[in-house]
């Protein structure tokens, strides 16, 4: 099992979904994970989680759509651990699941995607970038295959997750001389959207896993974490600039 | 093959969008150029003409082929640089969905290669070439049904600079070119009035720089 030992990982959304699954793979493979959740309440259940299962996991309530929420979130992280080895963003919007017509999208519709999903890499970057290179960390971005191959229903986020993919492509070219990696990693997992719509119809998710090679639905814990995990250790460390895509079989485009 | 009767171009108050305008006229193509505040829709909208037949969007704002270090980049230079060029965007495609249902007609958006490849302090450039490339794909899934098609192309980025043998750039162009030397004013006229006139392609993103990027 990757090793994470003695590191600080900030994951942003981590209060359920494919966040708290890589909270928790993160935490299992000895790092000290820093939860950043939109309500005090989701972050104390993971952390409840992670500590029964032996880990070490904080959590700070951050919105962060709010710049000033992050600041205070990383100094707090780099004063009462003294550093950040690797940031995963993976918060996203809650209106990522809705259907949207591109002639009904407004500017609160923009803001709602580009202040969760975009922003933050902007600031998150902004903010540790001077702690990853100090650790010769790794930044990781929660993109999507939308992010590539477009979705005719929620064109404002695969537009966000492709711009992701830009900017980390970017970074990767700009911060590698410093030693700093970066990545994306676009996964297929149930998450609560998903668990919802197939709480509504009972064939659901029988009729999507057919379209996995694999069979079935990713498990945020078992399978998209493990993937995050390798990104974020020393067995990356030849990894920069890419997007891992970890569906299962289901996308193959790349 | 239809013959594309007019098409809007927008960004021709940039150098590239002027030069994207030039080569659709040489071409043959009636070009409408709209020239106006990208960052209200409704202004977008009342601007477009009804008649339009084709958009052509070839904005490349100035302000993202600036190289910058990113964890220099202040606030308000991440909005003019990266969040307000793909919300202008989005106000074209949106205005421009009536009347290319009407025409059963095509968009073109212009995104620089260096989306694809990523490049060493064009992070911004990068990050709004790649987004407004997978906006242009999700209107040609969304409208597919309409008749509408929506095509990308993609210039290097030393296509788009005043000088091309500017040195900040040379992280964004890296090895040999195949074909060397590339005149992509011949290319914009070759590829764009296919485009805008063929019902069988959509969604899909022609590289004209020389054959450097063929990860597509």
């Amino acid at each position: 099992m990757t090793t994470l030992d003695a590191r600080v990982i900030l994951v942003t959304g981590a209060g359920g979904g494919v966040g708290r699954g890589i909270a928790i793979a993160l935490a299992e493979r000895g790092a000290s994970v820093a939860l950043l959740v939109h309500r005090a309440s989701t972050g104390e259940d993971v952390v409840a989680e992670i500590t029964a299962r032996g880990g070490r996991a904080h959590s700070f309530e951050c919105d962060v759509s709010d710049p000033q929420q992050l600041q205070r979130s990383v100094e707090s992280i780099e004063r009462d651990v003294g550093r950040i080895n690797s940031v995963v963003h993976n918060a996203i919007s809650g209106r990522t699941s809705q259907k949207e017509h591109l002639g009904a999208l407004d500017d609160a519709s923009w803001e709602d995607h580009a202040s969760v999903g975009l922003r933050p890499c902007y600031w998150l970057a902004r903010l540790t970038y001077r702690s990853l290179v100090a650790e010769r960390g790794s930044f990781l971005v929660l993109t999507s295959v939308d992010g590539i191959e477009g979705d005719e229903d929620l064109p404002l986020y695969s537009t966000v997750k492709a711009a992701q993919r830009g900017l980390v492509k970017s970074l990767a070219r700009e911060w590698g001389p410093a030693g700093v990696r970066v990545n994306c990693l676009a996964p297929l997992a149930v998450t609560p959207a998903l668990e919802r719509a197939i709480a509504r119809d009972a064939t659901l998710l029988a009729r999507i896993s057919g379209l996995v090679p694999l069979g079935r639905f990713g498990d945020p814990i078992t399978d998209i974490g493990p993937a995050a995990a390798f990104l974020c250790s020393d067995e990356a460390r030849y990894v920069t600039g890419q997007t891992l895509i970890v569906s299962g079989g289901r996308y193959t485009a790349l | 093959m239809t013959l594309v009767s007019t098409t809007a171009v927008f960004g021709t108050e940039t150098p590239f969008g002027r030069r994207v305008a030039r080569a659709l006229e040489r071409a043959g193509v009636a070009v409408t150029a709209v020239d106006v505040d990208l960052d209200d829709r409704g202004v977008v909208a009342e601007a477009l003409p009804a008649d339009v037949s084709a958009v052509v969007y070839a904005r490349v704002d100035p302000i993202c082929l600036e190289p910058q270090s990113f964890v220099d980049v202040d606030p308000a230079l991440w909005d003019a640089a990266c969040e307000r060029q793909l919300r202008m965007l989005l106000h074209v495609v949106q205005a421009s969905y009536a009347a290319l249902a009407r025409s059963r007609g095509a968009m073109v958006c212009v995104c620089p290669t260096v989306g694809l490849q990523g490049a060493a302090n064009l992070a911004m450039l990068a990050a709004v070439a790649e987004g407004q490339r997978v906006l242009a794909k999700s209107a040609a899934r969304q409208w597919a049904n309409d008749g509408i098609r929506v095509n990308i192309v993609s210039p290097s980025v030393h296509d788009l600079l005043a000088d091309p043998a500017d040195a900040r750039f040379v992280d964004a162009r890296r090895g040999r070119i195949p074909i060397d030397p590339y005149d992509v004013d011949a290319a914009l006229r070759e590829v764009l009035p296919f485009l805008l006139a063929t019902r069988a392609i959509t969604a899909v993103t022609v590289p004209l720089d020389g054959a450097q990027v063929t990860a597509l």
